[in-house]
C-alpha cells in the first residue's frame, strides 16, 4: 500500500474511533480526568507565496486546565508532504463561561515524504527526509452543545533532513564518484486552524 | 438558565473573539511574511588528485620477474622463437614460443611506463615514460639493463599528465571533500551541474588508448629486428630505432645494439599513431592519413608523400606494392568510418587508393604473402585471400566471430593474434583450413 492511501486509512480510523468514543471520565485528587480530542484543519502560510494545508489531530487527557495528549496529522509544504507525530501539553490561561482561550505545545518529530516531479540527474529519486517539529499555538475553545469548537493560530517549525545522490554523467577518465547533497531545510510557517472535538 | 438572551450574548462573545483573533492572525502574518526558510545544504563528494612518483624512483624500480598472469594485453613483438607481449603501463611478458601450440611463459620484466617495445639482435628496446631503455636478453635468465636514454621522449602523458620535473602521475589519491553551505532553498533541489572536481581532471584519451598495431614483415631471427604488430609504434629499419613521439618520428642508432644514440627528430604531423617499416621506407599512419618517409639516410628520414584519408584510426601495413590501411572510428579515433582501403604504392610519391571495402571496426591487421589478416574488433578475426585486390571480398578464408581482435603478426605460417580475451595463435599453413593452436588468457587484475 502506497503512502497516500495508508494515511488516509489512518485518519479515517481515526474519525471512525472519535465517532463511537465515549467521554469517559475517572476521578483524581477530586477532579475528573477526561479524555479529549480534536480535529483542526488550516493553512500553512509562510516562505512559500501560497498557503499549503494543514491537518491535526490530537487526542489525550484533560485534568481541570492541563490537557496532554499525543496527535498527528499531514502538512503541505510544497513538494514535501509532512506527517508530524506529536506530544501535546495546553493549558486553558482564560475561561469565559463554558468557552476558553488556552495555549498549545505542541512538539515531535515530522516524517517528510517528497511528492514533487523526478529531477534531472537524480535518478534514483529524492529520499525521504523529516525532523523535528515545535509548534506553539494560542486557541480560543468554544462550547457547542456537545462538541467544542477550536480557533487555533501559532507558530509550526518543521525541520526537513534529506539527501539525494546527483548522478550527472561527466566524460572524464579520471576516476569518477559523484556527489551526494544532504539537505537540512528549516520551514518556518505561520499556521491557522479551526476544527472540532470533544472536551 | 439557557435564554434566548444568554445564547445572544454567547454568539456576540464568539464572534468578538473570533474577530480579535483573526485581527492578530493578521499581525503575525505581516510579522511572518520576511520569515524565509533557512537552508543548510552539505555537499559530499570526491576528487581525485594525481599521485606523483619520481622520475628517479620509477629509474630504479626495474626489474626481471618470474612470469606472471597477462593482466592486460597492449603490443606484441615476436624475434626468433620468442613473442614479447606489453601489459600496457606495466612491463613486458617474454613468452618462449617454439611451439606455439604450447606457448610458455619464461619470465616478465617489469618496466613502469612500458607501452612499445622492439627487439634488435639481443637487445630489446623499450619505453619507460620519458627513457627509452634496452635490455639485453640474450640469457633468459640474465636479463639486464645495458642502456637508458634518458628524457628522450618529449610527449609522454600518464592518467592524462604530461611527464615533467615533478615526476610522472602514477595513481590517483581520492580525496573526500564536504562543501557546507547556505543557499537559497529555492535553489537547493536543482543543482546546475556535476563537475565537482577539485582540482579538475579532464585527461587525454592518450592514456587509454594503448592498443595500436599491425603486423610488420620483416626478418624474424638472427641479429636484425622481430616483427612486430601494425599497431605498433616503435619500427627498426636500417640499424636504427623509429619511435613515434607526439607529433614527432624520434630516431636512435641502434648499429650497437647496447649503445643506442638519440640522433634526430622529424617532424610528422599530430595525430600519427602507427608506424611500419617496409624496404628503405617507413610508413607513418595518422588520424588524418599516411605518411611516408625514404630513410635512405636513417638518420634524416625525408618526406616522399602523404595519403590523405577522412579523419579516423589509421594501422597501416604494406607489401610490395599495395599498401593495406584499416579506417575505424571510435572515440579515440573520431570519424564515422570502417573500411579497408587498398593503396597503390607503386609511386611512393603520388599513392593512389585502388579499393575500399567496407568493415565492422577494423583494427590492426597483418599480411603474408597473400593471406590478408584483418582484426575487425568485436566481430573478430577475418581471414582474406588477397591475391585479387579488387575482391578481396569475395575471397573471405575464415571468420572467427566470438572474439575480440585487436592486432595480429603473421609470420611463417602462425598467426598471432591479440584481443581483450588475450592472445591467440592460429595455424595458417593451410589457408582454407585456419586452426586455433593456443590461446593465453587474459587474467584481469584484481585488488
Amino acid at each position: 500500500m502506497s503512502t497516500k492511501p495508508r494515511l488516509f486509512f489512518f485518519l479515517f480510523l481515526l474519525v471512525t474511533c472519535q465517532a463511537v468514543a465515549q467521554t469517559d471520565s475517572v476521578d483524581h485528587a477530586g477532579r475528573k480526568i477526561r479524555y479529549w480530542n480534536n480535529f483542526l484543519l488550516g493553512g500553512l502560510v509562510g516562505d512559500h507565496k501560497e498557503t499549503f494545508f494543514s491537518f491535526a489531530t490530537t487526542h489525550g487527557v484533560r485534568l481541570g486546565r492541563l490537557a496532554v495528549g499525543l496527535g498527528t496529522g499531514l502538512d503541505a509544504y510544497g513538494d514535501w508532504k509532512v506527517i508530524p507525530m506529536f506530544a501535546s501539553a495546553s493549558f486553558d490561561f482564560a475561561r469565559i463561561k463554558n468557552d476558553a482561550l488556552f495555549i498549545q505545545m505542541n512538539g515531535g518529530y515530522g516524517r517528510a515524504l517528497y511528492t514533487g516531479e523526478d529531477r534531472v540527474g537524480v535518478p534514483s529519486g529524492v529520499e525521504n527526509g523529516g525532523g523535528k517539529m515545535l509548534n506553539p499555538m494560542l486557541g480560543y475553545r468554544i462550547k457547542a452543545d456537545r462538541f467544542r469548537i477550536y480557533i487555533a493560530m501559532g507558530y509550526k517549525f518543521q525541520r526537513n533532513k534529506y539527501s539525494y545522490d546527483y548522478n550527472n554523467p561527466i566524460w572524464s577518465f579520471a576516476p569518477a564518484e559523484f556527489p551526494r547533497y544532504t539537505v537540512q531545510e528549516d520551514m518556518q510557517r505561520f499556521v491557522l486552524q479551526m476544527g472540532f472535538g470533544w472536551h | 438558565m439557557d435564554t434566548l438572551e444568554n445564547r445572544l450574548q454567547r454568539r456576540i462573545h464568539v464572534s468578538l473573539y473570533a474577530l480579535l483573533f483573526l485581527t492578530v492572525l493578521l499581525g503575525i502574518s505581516v510579522l511572518l511574511e520576511g520569515c524565509s526558510d533557512k537552508c543548510q545544504l552539505t555537499t559530499e563528494y570526491a576528487y581525485y588528485e594525481p599521485v606523483y612518483t619520481p622520475l628517479a624512483e620509477l629509474r630504479t624500480s626495474v626489474r626481471v620477474e618470474e612470469p606472471r598472469a597477462l593482466e592486460s594485453v597492449g603490443k606484441i613483438y615476436y624475434k626468433g622463437e620468442t613473442l614479447f607481449v606489453n601489459e600496457p603501463g606495466n612491463g613486458i611478458h617474454i613468452i618462449n614460443n617454439a611451439d606455439p601450440a604450447h606457448p610458455v611463459a619464461q619470465k616478465f620484466l617489469s618496466v613502469p611506463g612500458s607501452f612499445d617495445l622492439a627487439v634488435k639482435g639481443n637487445t630489446l628496446y623499450t619505453d619507460s615514460y620519458v627513457d627509452l631503455v634496452a635490455f639485453d636478453i640474450r640469457d633468459l635468465n640474465n636479463i639486464h639493463e645495458t642502456a637508458r636514454l634518458e628524457n628522450v621522449f618529449a610527449n609522454v602523458n600518464s592518467l592524462g599528465f604530461i611527464v615533467n620535473a615533478s615526476g610522472v602521475v602514477t595513481d590517483w589519491a581520492q580525496k573526500k571533500m564536504v562543501n557546507l553551505s547556505e543557499p537559497d532553498c529555492e535553489t537547493v533541489l536543482q543543482p546546475w551541474g556535476g563537475v565537482y572536481y577539485d582540482r579538475g581532471i579532464a585527461l587525454t584519451s592518450d592514456a587509454q588508448s594503448n592498443f595500436n598495431a599491425k603486423a610488420a614483415i620483416t626478418p624474424g631471427t638472427g641479429s636484425g629486428p622481430g616483427v612486430g604488430g601494425s599497431l605498433n609504434r616503435f619500427a627498426i629499419n636500417a640499424g636504427h630505432l623509429y619511435m613515434l613521439d607526439g607529433p614527432d618520428v624520434q630516431v636512435i642508432d641502434v648499429t650497437t645494439e647496447n649503445s643506442p644514440v638519440a640522433k634526430s627528430r622529424v617532424n610528422v604531423a599530430w595525430g600519427i599513431e602507427t608506424i611500419f617499416p617496409y624496404d628503405k621506407n617507413i610508413f607513418v599512419g595518422s588520424t588524418a592519413g599516411m605518411h611516408i618517409y625514404d630513410i635512405s639516410t636513417p638518420e634524416a628520414p625525408v618526406k616522399v608523400s602523404t595519403y590523405e584519408h577522412v579523419r579516423s584510426c589509421d594501422p597501416v601495413v604494406v607489401d610490395g606494392q599495395y599498401a593495406y590501411v584499416t579506417l575505424r572510428s571510435g572515440t579515440a579515433c573520431q570519424g564515422f568510418t570502417n573500411q579497408l582501403e587498398v593503396i597503390d604504392i607503386k609511386n611512393l610519391a603520388s599513392p593512389q587508393v585502388l579499393k575500399t571495402y567496407p568493415f565492422t571496426n577494423p583494427h590492426g591487421l597483418g599480411i603474408d604473402n597473400t593471406t590478408l589478416f584483418i582484426c575487425d574488433g568485436d566481430d573478430g578475426l577475418k581471414a582474406f585471400d588477397a591475391s585479387d585486390i579488387n575482391a578481396i571480398d569475395q575471397h573471405l578464408l575464415a571468420h572467427y566471430k566470438d572474439i575480440n581482435a585487436t592486432d595480429v603478426i603473421p609470420f611463417e605460417d602462425v598467426l598471432m593474434m591479440i584481443g581483450t580475451g588475450g592472445i591467440y595463435q592460429y595455424d595458417y599453413s593451410d589457408a582454407s583450413k585456419i586452426t586455433l593452436l593456443s590461446h593465453i588468457e587474459v587474467v584481469p587484475h584484481v585488488d
